[in-house]
């Protein structure tokens, strides 16, 4: 059975690109466009990894981990972070909160997500 | 009352210079006196007694001895006897008839002349003058002589009246002289007195008051000496005044709130502005301790901070007091010589800048993330693209999109400079410090600029030393900035075929790197502005339109942050070499 990611991300070029990217390795995409929605999702879909935003309408990243933090059935769900800042409190900040990884979106190329992605919950 | 007043100086001196002086004049005058009266009685007694001896000698004599006795012929009392002595010494005739026949033992018996002395008169004990004359009387053989005793006691009635009458008239004088004295001593006085009283005045803080005094000699001088002096001093108060009153209208106006306080921390000066701060009110505050001000808890703090012994000269430290109201407090100790007054307390309201830094980093933040987004997407879609996900595409369509690409990627990097910028001007330009081996991280970026280095025809060189360098504390992103920025420099402003050298030199105390190049360097008059932000040199901006300026101003910023040094030697047209060292540090 194919690995279910679930990307949340307002802008839908980053998405598109994404999701190009990783149904090419046959994972399942699912899409959610801000914080709330993609909390439904990960409840309702249990997916197999997290691609987050920080910066969203709604609810950003941080709220999500968060929430997911304190929810057993999901704090364990391996989160990477696609976002165009990167403080180092702010990656500290992620990281406590169950982050695993953190890209600067500007800083990678979509082949490099895709790396980290497969290095994380393999193919 | 003084002691030992001028008044009762000048009296003592006059009373006992006057007394001295009546004393002695008294005694000469007594002395001169009692001796003219003794002459005069023993002339008048020689000349009785002359008298006397030429009725004998011309043989009066009979007749004398007829009257049986003398008394009848002595002409004053003061003759107390008068005797004929013959040469035997016996007395032939006396005015006391008792006397003749008794014999006179006086050495002054058969004298040749006039002799004239001091006897003890047997009868009374009173000292008295003795006359002897000799007596020509031719009846017998041998000198008889004539003896005369003068009674002096009249002198002496008359020397003791006088001493009666002079002790009056002279005790009479120094009444009268110590009264004389009394006035003109207090006449003298007074307006010295009067100078006292005005100087009493004048000191007291009244430099309107004028002593007048008008005796027309040296204390009048003086007087007006003290008034002179007294314009003086008014005239250097009223520049003080004006001095002091410029310096509190300054403190009363100033935008910051000014404390004084002393060694005990009471206050002993605060402005309005402070005033407004801390919401007290001077006429209470001044001259209590700060202590007692600062019972609203959100002073706390600040309070705490200021009791506390200071033993850094300066120090500044900002307090959130409320939501609207920060303070940035320093504190300056307060010298008069060597000792210490009290300390100096500047209070300046930051909350406006605060509120501005605020906004400043929210706006970098939000402006980085608003640039970021089409960024980051244009470059992925780009990226997609040429990769082929979406297809093939053909040779001119992957150069055109290289080239934007390449665009996307330079306002990627313009956009983190300046955000680095930023950060690095709020004071908020983070450091992950780690051990790190330089050397390794040097590698890594040779490789990376490889290919670049190949294609622009330049010999890229790493100059390893022979001893592995020691690895040091450091962050690696921003060195790893710096070293990119540096050899990125070189390779841009080099000619195809020129040479780029990194070198690596570990020291004492130090790592040194070297990035050199034999590119166009930078002109002479440019160099002392290559490390300010936006700077670009003029032949670089003719050769490269990319730079944006900003990358040697982070460079610089982040090497001095590592407590490093960065600086360069260059010459024109032959080319640029770049240094830094970062202490050798092994602990966080």
């Amino acid at each position: 059975m194919a690995k279910k990611i679930l990307i949340i991300e307002d802008e839908e070029v980053l998405i598109n690109v994404l999701k190009k990217k990783l149904i090419r390795e046959d994972y399942d995409v699912l899409v959610a466009k801000n914080g709330n929605e993609g909390l439904v999702k990960i409840k309702k879909d249990k997916p197999d990894l997290v691609l987050l935003d920080i910066i969203m309408p709604e609810k950003g990243g941080f709220e999500v981990m968060e929430e997911m933090a304190k929810d057993d059935e999901l704090k364990d769900i391996p989160i990477i972070i696609i976002s165009n800042s990167g403080q180092p409190v702010e990656i500290e900040n992620a990281k406590r909160l169950g982050a695993d990884d953190w890209l600067i979106k500007t800083e990678f190329d979509p082949q490099e997500v895709l790396d980290k992605v497969i290095k994380q919950i393999g193919r | 009352m003084l002691k030992r007043s001028i008044f009762i100086k000048i009296l003592i001196l006059i009373i006992s210079l006057s007394f001295i002086l009546g004393i002695s004049i008294f005694f000469v005058a007594l002395r001169e006196a009692s001796q003219s009266l003794e002459q005069a009685l023993i002339e008048e007694s020689k000349l009785f007694s002359q008298i006397v001896a030429k009725d004998i000698e011309a043989g009066y004599l009979v007749h004398i001895l007829k009257s049986k006795s003398l008394t009848e012929i002595i002409p004053f009392e003061e003759i107390l006897f008068l005797w004929i002595v013959q040469s035997d010494a016996k007395i032939y005739f006396a005015d006391n008839p008792k006397m003749v026949g008794k014999e006179v033992k006086d050495s002054a018996v058969g004298t040749k002349e006039l002799i004239i002395k001091e006897i003890v008169f047997q009868e009374t004990g009173e000292k008295i003058k003795l006359l002897a004359r000799p007596l020509d009387i031719g009846i017998e053989e041998g000198d008889w002589t004539l003896f005369m005793g003068v009674s002096l006691e009249s002198v002496r009635a008359a020397r003791q009246r006088l001493i009666l009458v002079s002790s009056a008239s002279f005790s009479l004088a120094l009444i009268f002289f110590i009264l004389i004295s009394f006035f003109w001593a207090r006449k003298v006085i007074k307006p010295i007195k009067k100078l006292e009283k005005g100087v009493m005045i004048i000191g007291k803080g009244d430099l309107d008051h004028q002593i007048e005094i008008n005796t027309g000699d040296e204390i009048e001088e003086l007087g007006n000496a003290f008034n002179l002096m007294t314009r003086d001093l008014k005239k250097q108060y009223m520049a003080l005044e004006g001095e002091k009153n410029k310096t509190l209208a300054i403190i009363d106006n100033f935008s910051d709130g000014i404390l004084l306080l002393d060694k005990n921390n009471k206050i002993l000066l605060i402005n309005p502005k402070a005033e407004s701060f801390f919401k007290f009110n001077r006429k209470n505050s001044v001259g209590k301790p700060i202590s007692e001000f600062f019972k609203i808890t959100s002073f706390k703090p600040l309070a705490e901070s200021l009791n506390k012994e200071r033993k850094k000269e300066f120090f500044r430290q900002e307090f959130k007091i409320s939501e609207n109201l920060v303070l940035e407090m320093s504190t300056v100790p307060v010298m008069i010589g060597r000792e210490r007054l009290g300390t100096l307390v500047i209070l300046h309201n930051i909350t406006r800048e605060k509120l501005i830094d605020k906004m400043k980093s929210e706006f970098v933040s939000l402006a980085a993330h608003q640039l970021r987004t089409p960024l980051s997407a244009i470059k992925w879609t780009i990226r997609i693209i040429l990769d082929e996900e979406l297809g093939k595409i053909n040779k001119e369509q992957r150069e055109f999109l290289e080239g934007s690409y390449q665009s996307n990627e330079r306002m990627i990097y313009l956009i983190n400079d300046l955000l680095s910028v930023a950060r690095i001007e709020e004071g908020r330009f983070l450091y992950e410090l780690s051990l790190t081996d330089i050397e390794e991280l040097i590698e890594s970026i040779i490789d990376s600029f490889k290919s670049e280095a190949e294609r622009k025809k330049i010999k890229l060189e790493f100059s390893k030393p022979v001893k592995k360098i020691v690895k040091i504390i450091l962050d690696s992103k921003k060195i790893k900035m710096v070293i990119e920025n540096l050899i990125d420099n070189a390779l841009r402003y080099n000619h195809h075929g020129g040479e780029v050298v990194i070198s690596l030199k570990q020291g004492k105390k130090e790592i040194e790197v070297s990035i050199k190049d034999n590119g166009i360097g930078i002109l002479a008059v440019e160099q002392p502005r290559i490390f300010s932000k936006f700077f670009r040199g003029a032949e670089v901006m003719k050769m490269d339109t990319e730079g944006n300026g900003l990358g040697l101003y982070i460079a610089k910023n982040i090497i001095e942050a590592h407590k490093g040094k960065i600086w360069f030697e260059s010459s024109e047209g032959k080319g640029t070499t770049f240094y830094f060292i970062l202490p050798i540090r092994k602990k966080v």
